[in-house]
């Protein structure tokens, strides 16, 4: 094949993918780094010539892109108040100026997505406090309700039984955490974050009043 | 005693594939040499851990697999520029690079057909595979292949279809669990915005997978929230019924107080006579606390859980119950009016 015919394909190829991304507004950099490329190529003369370009602006490219979506992922992040997976995108766009060929972006960005992943998993750990709301519910109707005096006793089995029962369970939990970060416990003003709080559907004094349960009556504290 | 060998197997069994294969193909070095050494420390793990919990949180978050990886990434660049791993990079031919395109699609495709429900990326592919074998030149196919919007689509294996986010529309309706519907239109009505905004019709999966997050953040307060009540709504129901029950005749012959022998099933009778009033009050009210002063039996989610049958309890037994509410309070016994309606719905019955 013809080196003019074989240029003017690559020409129309690389106009397709920068109308593409300049077709989605997710990708602002990324759509002027294949415009970039785009351009190089208009402008070569020879697949020779487009060679010597090529490498440099594929990386620009592959730089641009992870910055767009790192900025993308930011955004949404920030409009959720995801402030534990925000740390990924920003660590993304912390180090992408500083890897220098496409093996060493891959990597950079697998090794952030996980790490950010590993610190997702411990923060959404703290979510399983809420388990254990059934339990404080039923324990609070045992020992509150007003019923004659002949049924104290057993419903105090009942309520001590459940209160093991979710101890042991929150035990494992700490078990399962710690292969991920030991020492892990549960941090009372993490399950107050936006992101958490949002999940229990509770006025706040009850919120305030069940998580304070948590620590007395699973987590042993003030024992 | 150390992992399984089966279970090694299936968790480090495609690193070995993988490193069978970068050596089968000719490529050697320092980066094949660190994949083989990543590898070996894999199996050293399993033989040193015996939970396997445990092992795959260390091979995820000790690093190994990334080890892996980049090694491997690096291998395969080396190997894409005709070199072993080490020598400079050149770009190959158009007819060997769109010839190995053409061989890792036809291999993929024939693993695809295989496996269940891969009909979508089937379909994709072997699109994708005509164009490659219509004669065309490699910058040609690349061109037409983004054109035909295939590589989203191909990536979109991971993005459902609109037809399957119909259904999750489906069963989300079929269920009765309107909140949950409401993500699921919200998801349909997301990916149709981004198609509508996409000049080949087909949807970028990045995009996709940040706006379906978006669109899970923003709904998952108002299932928590349906859910918590759902959840809490038998119950209430449930200890004024089983209270007006235990004053029947038949309630000894009712499966809800069944115990062990006759003296269990007495105690049980006893206990929802004597405590349910107490504990309904005490649950009133933890649910007026959590979700507001109205009456729990004005909640849509009741008439909603009753249409997806949920609640089986029928409009007379439900009528029986809001009546009886009034008189429902601690250390009361059930009005003989109430009980005589009660005794004529009968044992094991709605």
């Amino acid at each position: 094949m013809e080196s003019a015919d074989r240029l003017a394909d690559y020409r129309d190829y690389y106009r397709s993918r920068a109308r593409r991304y300049a077709a989605n507004p997710l990708y602002p950099e990324t759509a002027a780094a294949e415009q970039a490329m785009a351009d190089a190529v208009d402008a070569a003369s020879s697949i020779e010539d487009l060679q010597t370009t090529a490498i440099e602006l594929s990386m620009a490219m592959g730089h641009a892109l992870a910055r767009d979506q790192a900025r993308a992922r930011a955004a949404v992040y920030a409009e959720t108040a995801e402030t534990i997976r925000a740390e990924g995108p920003a660590e993304v766009l912390a180090n992408v100026d500083s890897t220098t060929d496409a093996p060493a972006l891959a990597s950079m960005l697998a090794a952030v997505e996980q790490r950010n992943g590993a610190r997702v998993t411990i923060d959404e750990l703290t979510r399983l406090w809420t388990s254990s709301l059934t339990t404080f519910e039923n324990v609070e109707v045992w020992r509150t309700a007003q019923v004659p005096e002949r049924w104290r006793a057993e419903l105090e089995r009942f309520a001590a039984d459940a209160l093991a029962a979710a101890r042991d369970t929150w035990t494992q939990v700490e078990q399962e955490a710690a292969q991920h970060q030991p020492g892990w416990a549960l941090d009372p003003e993490v399950a107050r974050a936006e992101r958490h709080r949002r999940l229990v559907p509770m006025t706040d004094a009850v919120f305030e009043r069940r998580l304070a349960e948590h620590g007395t009556l699973i987590r042993g504290e003030g024992d | 005693m150390p992992i399984e060998a089966s279970m090694v197997d299936a968790m480090v069994g495609t690193f070995r594939d993988l490193l069978t294969g970068a050596r089968a193909n000719g490529s050697t070095g320092p980066d094949v040499d660190e994949m083989a050494a990543a590898l070996a420390d894999m199996e050293t793990l399993a033989t040193q851990l015996n939970d396997v919990g445990e092992y795959s949180t260390k091979l995820a978050g000790g690093g190994y697999y990334q080890r892996f990886t980049d090694a491997y990434t690096r291998v395969m660049t080396a190997a894409a520029g005709g070199g072993t791993t080490g020598a400079p990079a050149t770009i190959p031919e158009d007819a060997t690079l769109l010839a190995q395109s053409l061989q890792a699609y036809e291999s993929s495709l024939e693993h695809l057909r295989t496996m269940p429900d891969q009909g979508e990326a089937v379909d994709v592919l072997e699109r994708l595979l005509a164009i490659g074998r219509s004669g065309v030149t490699y910058p040609v196919f690349l061109r037409q292949v983004d054109e035909a919007g295939l590589n989203e689509a191909l990536a979109g294996t991971i993005t459902p279809s609109r037809e399957t986010l119909l259904k999750g529309v489906e069963q989300a309706h079929s269920t009765g669990d309107v909140a949950r519907e409401s993500e699921a239109h919200a998801l349909v009505e997301m990916r149709d915005r981004l198609a509508a905004a996409s000049p080949t019709g087909s949807v970028d999966p990045f995009t996709f997978e940040l706006e379906r997050f978006r669109v899970a953040a923003q709904h998952a307060p108002a299932i928590a929230l349906r859910d918590a009540i759902v959840q809490r709504l038998p119950r209430l129901l449930d200890l004024v019924i089983d209270w007006l029950d235990a004053h029947t005749t038949w309630a000894s012959r009712d499966d809800r107080f069944a115990g062990a022998d006759a003296a269990a099933t007495r105690h049980r009778i006893d206990m929802a006579r004597e405590c349910n009033p107490g504990f309904y009050a005490v649950r009133a009210m933890q649910f007026a606390e959590a979700f507001g002063p109205a009456p729990w039996w004005t909640r849509p989610e009741l008439a909603q859980e009753r249409t997806a049958g949920r609640i089986l309890w029928t409009d007379e037994r439900l009528q029986l119950a809001l009546d009886a509410i009034p008189v429902c309070v601690p250390l009361a016994a059930a009005p003989t009016e109430l009980v005589s309606r009660a005794e004529a719905f009968g044992p094991n019955t709605f």
